[in-house]
Formats: structure tokens, sequence, C-alpha cells
């Protein structure tokens, strides 16, 4: 077993444990939202098909709140088990911010979390609703305190070297570093995106099953209203944060947009697909629209950009795996403006909810949030190598001092395990969608009888709702 | 200002909340083993199922005190046990999401409960290794771990595993006792008659091989005798309390489980006062592994001002599912 | 508007002239930052914001309604 490399075993456990992670609460981030906005309305206009929605989701909420919050237990011993030299090194760092979101968020979630899921006949209508907006504000904050972490990794401020060490010479350098105030909404509103997307492609298939019609509509009216405006300003701001990566991680967007020369030709077409050869440091194969590389990335018809060239090799990240998250992250994102605007002509049209190929469309675009954001994960961890802080500390003198054989037999547990959450909750949420929200009474119940109408005995009660099925 | 204690201080806070909060939890989900009945088990599962999350909490945040207050132990500590510290967090993720899982199944649930009770037994018996291994001692030079991961594993820790799993059960049958209903109750009851006597056992036979093991707890026990005599007979007195007190009817529920939390945080500080002034015992003291005081001033500010709030709504959260748990559940 | 008894041809002119359109406004918002600055790029947002807004609240219920 000699010959496995523990960096390499390191890299991937990190990365598996982290992407399976992200999934789920960039779910619950939006999710969270999604269900403080139901709730709202709910005690606004009291309309039993609220409650309804709030109470299917909710389930489907809880599910992936769950396998978020104890993967995330997982990270924040991942750091030792597999970085543990990053750990010495920059713990001085990135402790205090993770632990002021324990501080400020975990335990805001953890605490309302309860009252939400069982809480809703042991308090009032309103004190419900104030939970469920904690909850939602746990996720924010999170967001908040996880990102400035992330983003102090990226573009890394206000520390200096002492002994080996990192030492924190101004805290509000670190927590506000450059890349956060652009980073942070990024990524909340592609949490947001992501669940418009979810929730809008189960009621996309009831609609078309002709189920939960009542249902299905409200929710999605609401949702495909909401990924409107959401994704026009994720767009915005996705540019914005380009500006930022041009400015303090040129070798990022280089690799990104899949170009080597010094300077590229002008016009620059845009790169959509490439076969690049690090090692000769040129692209075997290249298709692109011409011009568009000029207008969008320096905002004139024949200005030109640097390629990856311009970074020296051993500071290179691998142009390939960049390149393609990226295009993921963007083609899915251009599919889903594309989508929203097609939403916005068929509503004006009165026809959203009976054009059956845009429904279709909606169904196969479910997971798109989740694909779009691992994409972009992608792009920004990846894009930052060789480096784990940004110019400061390589990711080669990070690792843990843990033998390969032991690496490489966690990465296999958490593999295992993980797989089985993963079917677990695509089983059980597929069930609960298939089984739909009529099987849940719509009115209130006393102490909240959320889960026992999902059981088979209560799951055949009339459907309150004349849309029901 | 002392700021390396005071994160200590903060640390063994956030540790004790844990032991005693998720020790009820992970204890409860143990004696699922010994319970065959489906419709007493959904009760015992409701009796934890609306708090579980916030407890767990505790143990992140004791874990991130360590990674920032004391980055180099942290860095040590986890490569050390990394096998012990993996084994609790995917025990812990099975029961975390076997909570969710059993209610949305029907035809596995006894399979889900099987998961549920084999993660809270494995994480309360990683967590026992990982006491048994940082007295045993780990392996460092300088400020790197040089042994191997398996050192952790001998009888001596399986012995402190067992230890610990035994207290949880203790604090699970005193929590069950006061949220169950009479089927609950008197299986709580049952329980209570032998665990603390067998916890107390236990912890100590392990405190005469920890002696055997590691001299350097003997030799530091004269400097703290005092406060390691009342922990010890805090210990003993609550452990004969709950064995004697679990065969009555007419006293209160929470005497019990107030006694088993006592029980737990005497042994807890005990540990942490045989164990002072050092982060890896006997080896690298709180001040050799400190992080800069920037670093423990922000977080310990932090703390300052959150810790009050959260335990404000946490008791907040407890208190609204007070009393007994409902005989159809929370749901 | 895409009527479901057009022929073919129309219907896929149809579907790549308005996956261009949806490109090119995309593409649009995507500089409208870089290009006219932050000032104006919130007025265009606002305004697309509105239009959603205004389709969201004002729409007709059209076939819709008879589903």
């Amino acid at each position: 077993m000699h010959n496995l490399d523990p960096l390499i075993l390191a890299r991937i456990q990190f990365a598996f444990t982290v992407t399976f992670h992200i999934i789920f609460p960039t779910i619950s981030i939006g999710l969270a939202l999604f269900l403080a906005i139901v709730k709202g309305l709910f005690l606004k206009t009291r309309d039993p098909v609220y409650q309804q929605i709030y109470r299917f989701w909710l389930n489907i909420f809880a599910m992936s709140f769950a396998i978020g919050v104890v993967t995330g237990i997982v990270l924040s011993f991942q750091f030792g088990l597999t970085f543990s030299r990053f750990a010495q090194i920059a713990g001085p760092v990135i402790g205090p911010l993770i632990a002021l979101e324990v501080l400020t968020s975990f335990f805001l979630e953890a605490g309302f979390l309860g009252i939400m899921l069982f809480g809703e006949g042991r308090v009032g209508q309103k004190l419900h609703f104030f939970a469920t907006c904690m909850v939602a504000l746990g996720t924010v904050l999170s967001s908040a305190w996880i990102m400035s972490a992330n983003s102090w990794m990226q573009t890394p401020d206000g520390v200096a070297w002492e002994n080996g060490r990192l030492v924190v010479t101004n805290w509000w350098k670190v927590v506000v570093n450059p890349s956060w105030p652009v980073r942070l909404p990024h990524m909340l509103l592609a949490a947001y995106i992501t669940a418009s997307f979810l929730v809008s492609g189960v009621s996309a298939w009831y609609l078309l099953k002709g189920r939960e019609t009542v249902f299905a509509r409200r929710t999605l009216s609401l949702a495909m209203a909401a990924a409107c405006i959401l994704i026009a300003t994720q767009v915005m701001i996705g540019d914005r944060l380009g500006g930022v990566i041009v400015k303090y991680q040129p070798a990022k967007l280089q690799a990104a947009e899949g170009w080597w020369d010094k300077t590229t030709p002008s016009p620059t077409p845009y790169l959509w697909v490439i076969w690049p050869d690090q090692k000769a440091q040129f692209n075997r194969f290249e298709m692109g629209t011409p011009y568009f590389g000029s207008i969008w990335l320096t905002k004139s018809l024949t200005g030109s950009i640097g390629g990856l060239r311009n970074t020296p090799v051993a500071e290179q990240p691998r142009m390939v795996l960049v390149f393609y998250s990226f295009k993921l992250m963007l083609a899915l994102g251009m599919t889903m403006f594309a989508v929203a605007v097609t939403s916005l002509w068929l509503r004006w049209h009165g026809r959203l909810y009976s054009t059956r190929w845009f429904l279709r469309i909606l169904v196969v675009m479910t997971p798109s949030g989740v694909l779009a954001t691992l994409g972009g994960w992608y792009t920004a961890e990846i894009g930052r190598q060789p480096w784990v802080i940004n110019g400061i500390l390589r990711t080669a003198d990070a690792v843990s001092p843990v033998p390969a054989t032991t690496l490489l037999s966690t990465l296999i547990t958490f593999v295992c395990v993980y797989a089985v959450f993963f079917f677990a909750f695509l089983i059980f949420t597929l069930r609960l969608i298939r089984r739909g929200p009529g099987g849940l009474p719509a009115h209130a119940l006393p102490s909240g009888s959320l889960k026992r109408g999902l059981r088979p005995e209560i799951a055949g009660v009339q459907p309150y709702l004349a849309g029901g099925k | 200002m002392n700021l390396p204690l005071l994160s200590a201080l903060f640390m063994l806070f956030a540790l004790g909340i844990y032991v005693v909060l998720d020790g009820f939890d992970l204890g409860v989900g143990a004696l699922l083993f010994a319970q065959r009945d489906q419709l007493t088990r959904d009760r015992m599962v409701d009796a934890i199922a609306p708090t579980w999350d916030g407890n767990e909490t505790w143990l992140v945040m004791a874990g991130i005190t360590l990674l920032a207050g004391f980055s180099i132990a942290y860095g040590i500590l986890i490569p050390a046990f990394c096998i012990p510290v993996t084994a609790m967090v995917v025990a812990l993720g099975m029961r975390g999401v076997s909570f969710e899982f059993r209610h949305n199944s029907t035809t596995l649930r006894r399979r889900w409960d099987a998961v549920f009770a084999a993660g809270s037994l494995v994480a309360a018996l990683a967590q026992g290794v990982i006491i048994g291994g940082l007295i045993q001692g780990v392996d460092i030079d300088r400020n790197e771990f040089v042994g191997s991961p398996l050192d952790t594993f001998s009888l001596f820790t399986l012995l402190t595993g067992v230890t610990v799993v035994a207290g949880y059960a203790t604090l699970g049958a005193g929590w069950l006792r006061l949220k169950g209903e009479d089927a609950t109750r008197t299986f709580a009851k049952r329980h209570q008659r032998w665990l603390p006597l067998a916890f107390l056992g236990l912890t100590m036979i392990t405190s005469l091989v920890a002696a055997a093991v590691q001299p350097r707890l003997v030799a530091s026990w004269p400097a703290h005798r005092v406060a390691l005599s009342w922990c010890f007979i805090t210990f003993i007195t609550c452990a004969l309390g709950i064995a004697w007190l679990a065969r009555r009817d007419d006293v209160d529920d929470r005497i019990g489980f107030g006694l088993a939390l006592a029980m737990m945080l005497s042994g807890v500080v005990a540990l942490g006062i045989s164990f002072f002034p050092n982060v890896i015992p006997f080896r690298m003291s709180l001040w050799d592994a400190a992080s800069d005081p920037e670093t423990q001033e922000f977080v310990l500010i932090g703390a300052l001002i959150a810790t009050p709030v959260i335990l404000g709504y946490t008791s907040f959260a407890y208190w609204v599912f007070h009393g007994r748990t409902p005989a159809d559940g929370w749901y | 508007m895409i009527r479901s008894h057009r022929g073919t041809p129309s219907r896929i002119l149809g579907i790549l002239s308005g996956g261009l359109a949806a490109i090119l406004g995309f593409l649009a918002f995507n500089v409208i930052d870089g290009v006219f600055g932050f000032g104006k790029s919130l007025i265009g947002l606002a305004a697309g914001i509105a239009t959603t807004l205004l389709v969201f609240t004002r729409s007709p219920r059209g076939r819709d309604a008879d589903a």
C-alpha cells in the first residue's frame, strides 16, 4: 500500500465529504426561507392551502436538514482528519469564524428546529411562524460565517506569519475579506434558486399528473415568481464576482475561460468546448462563439484577456476541471434564466399551469440548482489549487500525518455511509412526493399532526381540498 | 487575564453540557436494544426527538473551540484519534438521519431503529475510547502526532468505552423515567436499578486500571485530592441514590434524572481536574498549545455574548416540550 | 405564443429564437453592472423585478382558468 499518496487520498476524502455536505444545506437554506414565506402567507390569508404546502415541504426540509447537520459534524472534524497542518497553521483564523457560526447559528437553528417540526400543537401559530423565521435566519447566519471562512481562504487578508503560524492582525479584514461581500449573496441566491427549482419541479410533476392541482398551482406560482427575481439578481452578482476573481485570483478565471495564450486574439471568441493539454500548455481542440469572449469578459467588441500561461506552471490549477465545472454552472444558469423568462411569458398569457412542454422542462430541471451550485463550488475550490489558502499555504503542505491506509479506509467508510444517506433521502423524498400532500389534512390539527398524517392508516383520509386528487 | 485558561474552561463547559445532554439521548438510543415493543420504542425516540439536534451542537462547539483556541492540540489529537473520531461522527450521522427516516418508514422501521440504537452505542463507545486514549497518552514530537492511529485501541480503552456507555445509559434511563408514560416509565425504572451500579463499578475498575496504565495520573492526584475526593463522594452518593430511588414510586422522577446529571458532571469535572493544566494530558499544556490572544479574545467575547442567549432559547425549547411525552407522540 | 398545431419547422425556429433571446437576456443582465455601473444596474434589476411582480399580480387567467 506504500504507493498510495496520502495527499491525493486526503483531497479526495475532503472533496467527497464536503461535496456531499453542501448539497443538503443548499436545499435547506432555500427551503427554510420558502417555509417561512409560506407560513407568513398562511398567517396573513388563513388559506389552508398554505398550511398544506408548509406541512408537505417541512418533512422534506427536515430530512435534508438532518443530513446537513450530521455531515456538517463530520466536516468540523475533517479539518483534523485530512488537513491537520492546515488546522494548526490556520486554525487561529478559521476556527473563530466557525466558532461564531456555531454560537450564532447552529444553536439558533437547533433550538427552534424542534418547535418548527414538532411544536405546532404546543405553541401558537405566531410563535410557530417565529420559530420558522429563526431557523431561516440561522441558515443565513450560518452561510455568512462559513462563506467568510471560505472567502478568506480565497482572498486572505488581515493576518501575518508568526513562528510558523498565522496570527490575526485585524479581525475586521479577516471577516469582511475582499471576496466575501460578493460570494455570500452569490451562495445565498444559489440556495434560494435551488429551492425554487426543486419546488417548481415537484409541482410541475403534480400538474402533469393532474394531481393536487390547487396545491401544485400555488406552489409553482410562488416558486417561479421567486426564481425570476432571484436569477436576474444572481446573473448580475455573478459578473461582479468575476471582477473580484480577476483581481485576486487571476489563475482561476484564466482556467475557467479555457485560454492559454498570454494575450488572447482580438476579438476573443467565448469558448464552450476545449480539450486542454496541461503539460504542453495548449488546447488540442477548442470551439467557441466569435466576439462573445470580448463582449462578455472585457465589455468591448475587440478586447483581449490573459490566458493561463500568465500564471507560473507550479501555481496553475487543472484547467480541464475548472473549465468544465464553470461551464456546467454557466450553462445551467443560462437554462434557468431562460426557464424563468419563459415562465413570465406563459404566465402573462395565462398558460403557466397548462403548458405541458414547459412543465416537462421544469420536472427535468428539478435538480438543476443543486448541480449548478456544485459546479460553482468546484470552480471555486479547484480553481484555488495548488493553494489551500490562496498565496499563503499550499494544499500539499497542509495534509495530515495520517497513514494512507487509514485515509483509504475512512474514505471507504464515508462513501458507504453517505451512499446509504443519499439513497434513503432520495427514496423517502420520492415516496413523499408520490404520496402527495393530499394525504395530509390541510386544516390545523391539535398537536401538529404532521407526520402522523403520513402514516398509512391515516394517509387514506379524504383530502381536505377540493383540488386534491 | 489568562485567556487560554478561560478558553479551556469554556471548552470544558461545552463538553460538560454535551456529555449530560447528548449523554441522555445517546443513552436512550442504546437502551432501544433492551426494548422489543415497537410502540414503546416509538415513545422512547419521541422523548428525545425535539431536542437532540441542539444537544449534539455542543460537541461541535467543543471541537471548534479546540480548533480555534488550541489549534496545535487539535492538529495532534484528531489525527491521533482519527479512527474513533471517524467512527463517532459516522455513528452520530447514522443515528441523526435515522431519526428522520424511521418516521417516514413503516416497513423498515425496525431496521432504522437498529441503526439508531447501533449508532448511539458506537458513538458512546468511541467517545469512551478517546477518553481512554487521552489517559493512555498520545505520542507527540514537537507539534506533530508521531504514533500510529491504532495506538488508541487497547483493553483499557475498551473498558473506558464500556464505562461511558453505562454512564450514558444511566442518564438515558433517568430521562425516560421523567418523560415516559406507563410502559416506558416501568422500563426505565427497571434499568435504573442496575445501570448506575454498573456505571459505578466500571468507573472504579477503570480508575484502578488507569492508575496502572498512566503513573502520571497518580502523580497528579495529591495536588487535587480535595476536589477529586468531593467528585468521588458525589459520584458514589448519586449512583447509590439512583439505584435506591428506582425501587420507590413516591418520589419525584426529576430527582433520579438530576442525580444522574450530577453523577455524570462530577465525572467530567474529575477528568478535567486530573488533566489540568494539560490540553493533551501529560504532554502539552494549555499555554503551549494556545493560539494567539487575538484569537482567544474573539472567541471568548463571542461566547460571552452568545452563551446566555443560547441557554435562554434552549431552555425555552425544552420548556415547550415539558412534561410527559404524549401517548401518541408529538405528531 | 406557441400553438400546439403549428408545424415542426416553425416550432424549432420558435424554440431557437427563444433560446437566443434568453442567452442575450442573460448576457445583458450579466454585463449590465460592468458596462453601466452599479447604480444603473440596480435600476435595471428593479425594472426586472417590477416586470415579474406585474406579471405575477396582473396576469389574466387565460387557458389556465378552465384546466
